[in-house]
């Protein structure tokens, strides 16, 4: 299970998945938006039911690799993708059309900005559940409770699922962005700075759920919050920007990004240098 | 300072004025119609069907039933029209496409009801003929109607679109929900609120419209038997007869007028009761 050592060149084929295990990773993916290329050559292989937090500076091609992931990246008019990103045995962005509807059930996504849906909390979650065709009532039911209890939120709501979701709090809106992307029940949960608009207590809410998370689903988190990554990654990708193009410069488990970089660059950047 | 409380006195001038003069319209309404509504009840307009001035008849029902039909008509078929067609426009247009759409559509809000009205003459009313005679009929003012109203909520409706965050797109694609899914049971129950406003402000246009069903519904006063039968709106009645009403007649006209301004008023009311009601269970 090579890492990515220093040599951001070297080719790391994906292996095949162990059995039972939705896996995930890319092999010289590289991301352009018309002329404008975002995300160079990034090859790594995600380890599953772990968090990998993606850092770097703003410009590196965080998000839009998070975007690769689940072919968010269609939503731009005119962005290219090449190289491959694999999930589970499929080749997403391979020859045969792959369906994104197939691929977005099995990876979910949680943005910046909690944006629940201008309807109730119920709603909120029996929408997709309802369109991916859960009809009976009962079912609807329990996932939603299941999923709300997933991210500790079925206490404080289960008395008013019907009220608006946008009278929530600030962290109980993104924990209910959660529990509306687990309510699908994929394996891997992309997480693009989910803490990045909540106040500290909420934030440590949201870690803890993470780490709870970890025990079922593979986790891909984007964090400008270095301190955040060393509470909650087990495996740390640092992406850099060169003349405009991210790259993956340095990759592996978390202590040893932390305490042993190789890339100078990763030295530097996590001790506040650059 | 001085000019902040300058400023906001003028203002306050201006809306008392705007206020004022509203008030005077209805006051003048009101002080025309009072006589005649006093010395003979509002069961008298109400409740009756004979509009005949001359005897001292003046029974609004039928024009009042015909106003309402018409405007309920035109509402119920132009509102879903302009609902898919402001999603379109957001949705399933091209960029281009979608501001060539919305520049048609603010211009066909800007056309003169006159011209609505011609068309419904010379095209529509001969095609409702061939059907059923004569063709100026309830229908065919129902129609034209709609056709007139139809931009407005679109325009309304557009608007409420093009306000929802764009990340609603993003997160409904991130839950797998394909475009129409996200159209249909996101974007559109979302903007229910436009819509209901884009219906009452249409609602009331097609009320207050008097050209149009003067041209097309054949202005005779009977009770709707069917959606062919000519009719007669309250609108065009004040509009035909004004010119020559003395008396009694020209009070039950501004009678007539009173009813119009409560019908507006009950939409105004209608809208807030509607929006509370979707804020509060939403």
């Amino acid at each position: 299970m090579g890492y990515l050592g220093d040599a951001m060149d070297q080719r790391q084929a994906c292996h095949e998945p162990a059995a039972g295990e939705i896996s995930l990773c890319t092999d010289q993916l590289c991301l352009s938006y018309g002329s404008k290329q975002a995300l160079e050559g990034v090859s790594l292989e995600i380890k599953p039911r772990a968090v990998t937090a993606i850092i770097g500076p703003s410009g590196s091609g965080k998000s839009s690799f998070l975007c690769c992931l689940n072919r968010l990246t269609d939503l731009t008019a005119g962005s290219a993708v090449s190289g491959q990103v694999k999930v589970g045995s499929t080749e997403i962005y391979g020859t045969q059309r792959h369906d994104p509807v197939q691929l977005r059930r099995q990876v979910g996504m949680v943005f910046q900005r909690a944006n629940p849906f201008p309807f109730s909390i119920w709603k909120n979650l029996a929408l997709p559940l309802r369109h991916h065709g859960v009809r009976d009532k009962q079912q609807l039911r329990q996932r939603i409770e299941s999923a709300l209890q997933r991210v500790g939120l079925w206490d404080e709501v289960s008395d008013r699922l019907n009220t608006p979701a946008g009278a929530l709090s600030g962290g109980q809106q993104q924990r209910l962005c959660i529990a509306r992307a687990l309510v699908l029940e994929p394996s891997i949960l992309l997480m693009d700075e989910p803490c990045s608009a909540l106040d500290p207590i909420s934030t440590q809410r949201i870690e803890r759920l993470i780490l709870e998370l970890k025990e079922r689903y593979t986790i891909v988190i984007v964090t400008h919050d270095l301190a955040q990554a060393r509470r909650i990654a087990d495996h740390v990708a640092l992406f850099w920007s060169f003349e405009g193009k991210g790259r993956l410069i340095e990759y592996g488990p978390a202590p040893q990004i932390f305490h042993h970089p190789t890339h100078e660059l990763t030295g530097a950047y996590l001790a506040g240098h650059i | 300072m001085v000019s902040d409380r300058l400023l906001h006195s003028l203002l306050a001038l201006f809306a008392a004025l705007a206020a004022g003069l509203l008030l005077l319209v209805v006051g003048f309404i009101a002080q025309e119609a009072l006589g005649l509504l006093q010395q003979l009840g509002v069961g008298a307009f109400l409740f009756h069907g004979e509009w005949q001035p001359y005897a001292g008849r003046f029974g609004l029902l039928p024009m009042l039933l015909t106003s309402l039909l018409l405007m309920l008509g035109a509402v119920a078929i132009a509102t879903p029209l302009a609902v898919v067609g402001a999603a379109c426009i957001n949705f399933y247009l091209g960029r281009h496409s979608a501001i060539l759409a919305r520049r048609l559509v603010e211009i066909a809000a800007g056309i003169p009801s006159v011209v609505y009205g011609l068309w419904g003459l010379t095209l529509l009313v001969p095609l409702l003929a061939a059907i059923k005679q004569p063709g100026a009929s309830l229908l065919a003012g129902m129609m034209v109607l709609a056709l007139m109203i139809l931009p407005t909520i679109v325009v309304v409706v557009d608007a409420g679109l093009r306000a929802l965050p764009t990340h609603y797109r993003e997160n409904a694609e991130a839950l797998a929900i394909r475009r129409s899914g996200f159209v249909f049971a996101i974007a559109l129950p979302a903007v229910r609120g436009s819509v209901i406003t884009g219906a009452t402000l249409a609602a009331a246009r097609a009320i207050g419209e008097t050209m149009v069903v003067m041209m097309v519904t054949g202005n005779l006063v009977q009770l709707p038997g069917s959606l062919f039968d000519p009719v007669r709106a309250l609108t065009a009645n004040i509009a035909l007869e004004m010119a020559y009403a003395m008396d009694e007649h020209r009070s039950a006209l501004y009678v007539s007028s009173l009813f119009l301004l409560l019908f507006a008023v009950a939409l105004v009311l209608t809208n807030q009761l509607l929006l509370g009601w979707r804020g509060r269970h939403g």
